[in-house]
């Protein structure tokens, strides 16, 4: 990975954008964004839906180079590396930021292959270790006693909670330094739901995660800083009790008490 | 009103499913029940006999008691044609002529005053004299050779001694000639003469009596070639002349040899004049034709020991998936057929399937939409609609006399151009398996940092498999039914089944080639009735064996990726 050479975000931040926008062709779906993700924190990013949010966090770990005719602009940094670099190895990128998407989407394999899937990816044969990652992961992503028993069963046969958990696992196996949460808990019921917080919870500290949400209520709860989107721009971007309690925007305050959205 | 409706669709569309079902069943039935005749019938001894001298078969002791009990049947109808081709009498009368033919010619040796008179004669009137005298010389012989063919005597004995009469006679006329000529010294003309009218009466009688015997033999003939036909030659020395295997054998199916009694031995073709004096063929029971006369007791034996001059019993005879063919499949098996579709199939999959896996891949992961990807895509659409034949010339024109992939046809040339044709479709299969990849999937894969490849490999083809199989199975079947692609590259309508090793070279036969071949150029194809729709069962089989496995493999691993 290259260093970006005029750009050197300050270390406590994981993930800096600087006028960073993107295009779906013509269409500007995220406008001219500037802020920064602390390290180790909980980062929420609210909005109504097609505000571009989820947009944003794509380009984090530039899953959006699978949408066809998406151009970015500007900035996004990674530890002071440049994502968008030509020469920058994607999948390498992808392995220190990893993603949990909106819904589960754990491969049609044993829940064992599903969690040493990226850990195989990066070389790693002996049983040994991949039996220790796997159990690890599983442990920290709270899953461990349910499926201790039925590792080599297919992971399609869980409940949509565990899928969601073990797609955790799963990226958490690869040790990555930051975690992207596209909705994780939209397809969930509320019981999933406050595991998979909890589990949100349990992480902070050790991992830089952004976690983008249509629940207010979730992002209040799990989140330490809150950014918010409004039709492609950064709208108020502070700490999520700022945020909740003191809006400075008007925009913000109808959008958190519910007038709009 | 709606309610009408509804329940009248349902009526129809049910019907419709049952029209369906019954052409279905029409059109297979009487395809399952005839191929199946091709293993399971009603066989004579011939068929044992076939086997045990020309596939080395084990046959049991009682199917040889049962070759020699019919053979015993047969010795005294063997015995009846024999006796009737070789008269006693006939080979008496012959004698008899022959003496009396000598006695003549010694006569008018000793008379030679009467001879030289005629011969000194001028013109005219010497052929006219010499006419008579030989007239008034030959009475005796004539008169007896007309005895003769009223006689009890069969006409094909007569004939044999006729024939041989002749012969004799023409050459005893210029014996007889050129001894007058050296006594006499006649000169050429003189002698010419004398050599042309001094047998003028009992060779013109012969011809007379030749002629009128000849279409009675003729029928002979026929009706002798009807009973080859059933039941073969009589022993083994003739057996050893005859060339063609379906000489040497009758009938080895009873059904056959119902048909050849009644078409070749109970009714025959005779020739007769009609008004006008032309010829004409013409049918007629033979047993009529030939009323009381010998040939009609043997038509009488033939009629009444038909079973136990044959044997009939019912056989399965599996050999017929696993032997070669012989005597252009009118014996033996498939075997060589299957071997070929076998080999053709298969090798157009793995020519096809790999390439067909990596356009699909190349299309439904790599491709951007652009204007040189959907004319690839025409391409391949275009491919798809050529017609086989095309194909066919395409090996033939490409692959054979320009690439020189083989000398002249051959099973690799065969799969490629089988290949060429079911590559659009396993493309297009493919294709859509992939494309039915979940996108979550390769977002999950390439999330946990996959290159594109590798996620291709791991997650996206894995799951794509079962439909990807599915449909290249299924093209498979289509390869093994394609018949206009391999007449220019790959078949041949006679040969053994190939080793391996030959393939690259060498064509093979080929079930859709050889049914075609069977059924309109075979030179016989009414007497291979069972091995057409045995081949044409044997065809649909695979085809079908095929499309089940499709389904069971799609089945398995779609268990096993639940």
């Amino acid at each position: 990975m290259e260093m970006s050479p005029n750009y050197h975000p300050p270390k406590e931040f994981a993930i800096s954008a600087k006028d960073f926008s993107v295009f779906y062709g013509s269409f500007h779906a995220v406008k001219n964004v500037n802020m920064d993700f602390e390290r180790g924190k909980v980062t929420a990013i609210i909005g109504p839906s097609g505000c571009g949010k989820s947009t944003f966090l794509r380009c984090i770990n530039r899953m959006n180079d699978l949408v066809e005719n998406c151009r970015t602009e500007g900035l996004l940094a990674f530890d002071g590396i440049d994502i968008y670099h030509k020469r920058l190895d994607v999948a390498e990128l992808r392995r220190r930021i990893g993603m949990v998407f909106q819904r589960p989407n754990p491969f049609p394999k044993s829940i064992y292959e599903n969690v040493a899937y990226g850990v195989r990816l990066k070389g790693v044969r002996k049983k040994a270790i991949l039996d220790e990652i796997v159990e690890n992961s599983l442990r920290r992503a709270a899953l461990w006693d349910e499926v201790k028993d039925r590792l080599s069963s297919n992971a399609l046969g869980m409940s949509g909670g565990q899928q969601q958990r073990l797609c955790i696992a799963r990226a958490l196996a690869i040790k990555p330094c930051v975690l992207l949460m596209d909705e994780p808990c939209s397809a969930l019921d509320p019981k999933s739901t406050a595991r998979i917080e909890d589990l949100i919870a349990e992480l902070s500290g050790e991992y830089t995660i952004a976690i983008v949400t249509h629940n207010m209520q979730q992002a209040a709860r799990v989140s330490d800083n809150t950014a918010f989107f409004y039709e492609g721009r950064l709208v108020e971007f502070g700490t999520t009790s700022q945020i909740f309690t003191n809006p400075k925007n008007k925009a913000t305050n109808d959008y958190i008490t519910g007038r709009f959205g | 009103m709606r309610n009408i409706l509804d329940r009248s669709f349902t009526i129809m569309a049910r019907a419709c499913l049952c029209l369906m079902a019954l052409t279905l069943l029409g059109f297979l039935l009487p395809i399952i029940y005839n191929g199946l005749g091709a293993v399971f019938f009603n066989a004579t001894v011939e068929h044992e006999k076939f086997l045990r001298e020309n596939l080395d078969y084990d046959i049991p002791q009682k199917k040889i008691e049962l070759i020699e009990r019919a053979d015993a049947a047969r010795a005294p109808l063997w015995k009846m044609i024999s006796s009737y081709e070789n008269s006693h009498g006939a080979a008496e009368s012959g004698k008899l002529l022959a003496q009396i033919r000598k006695d003549v010619f010694a006569s008018m040796r000793a008379d030679k005053e009467t001879l030289e008179k005629i011969l000194g004669l001028g013109g005219r009137e010497r052929a006219e004299k010499l006419r008579k005298y030989a007239e008034s010389a030959w009475k005796i012989y004539d008169l007896e050779a007309s005895r003769l063919a009223k006689s009890e005597i069969s006409p094909f004995a007569l004939d044999k001694a006729f024939k041989s009469e002749q012969t004799s006679l023409e050459s005893d006329a210029k014996k007889f000639a050129s001894d007058c000529d050296k006594t006499m010294k006649l000169g050429f003309s003189k002698r010419n003469s004398l050599r042309r009218n001094i047998c003028l009466p009992p060779l013109g009688l012969m011809k007379k009596l030749r002629a009128e015997i000849s279409l009675q033999n003729a029928a002979y003939f026929e009706l002798k070639n009807g009973i080859r036909e059933l039941l073969g030659p009589s022993d083994k020395t003739e057996k050893s002349k005859l060339n063609l295997l379906r000489q040497r054998y009758g009938q080895t199916r009873m059904d056959m040899a119902k048909k050849t009694l009644e078409e070749s031995i109970l009714h025959i073709n005779i020739k007769t004049k009609n008004s006008r004096g032309a010829e004409i063929s013409r049918r007629v029971a033979s047993k009529q034709y030939f009323k009381n006369s010998a040939v009609e007791d043997m038509i009488d034996y033939i009629e009444n020991n038909f079973d136990s001059m044959l044997k009939p019993h019912f056989t399965a005879y599996w050999g017929f998936f696993f032997d070669e063919p012989f005597d252009s499949n009118i014996f033996g098996g498939i075997w060589p057929m299957i071997c070929g579709t076998f080999y053709l199939t298969f090798g157009s999959m793995l020519i096809a399937a790999p390439l067909g896996i990596a356009a699909a891949i190349y299309f439904s992961e790599y491709a951007k939409e652009g204007r040189v990807i959907s004319l690839l895509r025409m391409c391949v659409g275009t491919l798809a609609g050529v017609p086989s034949i095309v194909f066919g010339l395409f090996g033939l024109a490409f692959l054979i006399n320009t690439l020189k992939v083989s000398e002249s046809k051959s099973v690799l040339a065969g799969a490629i151009t089988l290949a060429l044709l079911i590559l659009p479709t396993i493309i297009r299969a493919c294709e859509e398996a992939l494309k039915a990849v979940p996108q979550s999937y390769r977002e999950a894969a390439l999330g946990l940092g996959a290159g594109k490849w590798k996620a291709i490999c791991t997650v996206i083809l894995p799951a794509a498999l079962p439909s990807m199989l599915t449909g290249i199975i299924i093209s498979m079947g289509r390869a093994a039914g394609e018949t206009a692609p391999i007449i220019f590259t790959a078949a041949t309508s006679i040969g053994s089944a190939l080793a391996i090793s030959d393939i690259f070279t060498q064509p093979t036969p080929a079930l859709p080639w050889n049914i075609y071949n069977i059924c309109s150029e075979h030179e016989m194809a009414d007497r291979v009735g069972h091995v057409q729709y045995g081949m044409v069962l044997t065809l649909i089989g695979l085809v079908l064996a095929l499309n089940f496995a499709a389904i069971w493999m799609r089945a398995r691993l779609q268990n096993k990726v639940k």
